[in-house]
């Protein structure tokens, strides 16, 4: 089933993370896993592009350039009007209390630490793809 | 997990926490916060599962959910 499910096509995702190896990596896990992985690197790009391709999926690391993780997670999931379906999972470094504190204040559906096993990503984006669709 | 660096609580803590154990020995602990100043909130209160690896945000859950025993509150995480 779950080899089957990775065949599939399955949701689109944009990564944004400025850090050019970590988000390759994680494209490549998540496009592994059969998710349509798109890079973007920095925040003001990536708000445009949620909102004219009304992202159902995006994976954000926290500290990034023009708009920051936690700004671009707080604007996307308060715009209920335009994006009502998009899950965000934070994908960080920072596991500390006061990040991951911010991050769910900040509206995030779920948060990955980096330092977890590849397969942890991809196990809580596929939970929350299925309430995006 | 409860606040910020200088010491902020940004989603206040409702009542006591609960930890259990996964099938792959992963800890979790999940707290009640209250989600009323949450982005798109779907509620007023929501459950956090928190571990080393991941973090789950749950908006869909029964008042009594510090009653189930372990294999009710992974069943839970998984939830919306």
């Amino acid at each position: 089933m779950s080899q089957s499910k990775s065949r599939d096509r399955r949701a689109p995702v944009l990564v944004v993370d400025d850090n050019t190896a970590e988000c390759g990596d994680t494209v490549a896990v998540l496009a592994a896993a059969g998710f349509a992985a798109v890079p973007e690197s920095e925040g003001d790009a990536a708000l445009r592009h949620a909102r004219t391709s009304l992202t159902l999926l995006l994976v954000s690391e926290l500290y990034i350039p023009c708009a920051e993780g936690i700004c671009i997670v707080a604007v996307l999931k308060g715009d209920r009007a335009r994006l009502p379906r998009l899950r965000i999972l934070v994908h960080t470094r920072h596991s500390n209390d006061a990040d991951t504190e911010w991050a769910l204040a900040a509206g995030c559906d779920a948060i990955v630490y980096k330092s977890s096993a590849p397969g942890t990503l991809v196990r809580e984006l596929g939970r929350l793809e299925g309430f995006a669709a | 997990m409860s606040a910020t660096a200088d010491g902020r609580e940004l989603l206040p803590a409702i009542g006591a926490q609960k930890r259990f154990t996964d099938a792959d020995g992963i800890e979790w602990i999940v707290s009640e916060r209250d989600a009323r100043n949450v982005p798109g909130a779907l509620g007023a209160q929501c459950l956090i599962f928190h571990s080393s690896e991941a973090v789950r945000r749950v908006w869909v859950y029964p008042a009594s959910w510090r009653e189930l025993l372990t294999p009710g509150l992974i069943a839970l995480s998984w939830g919306r």
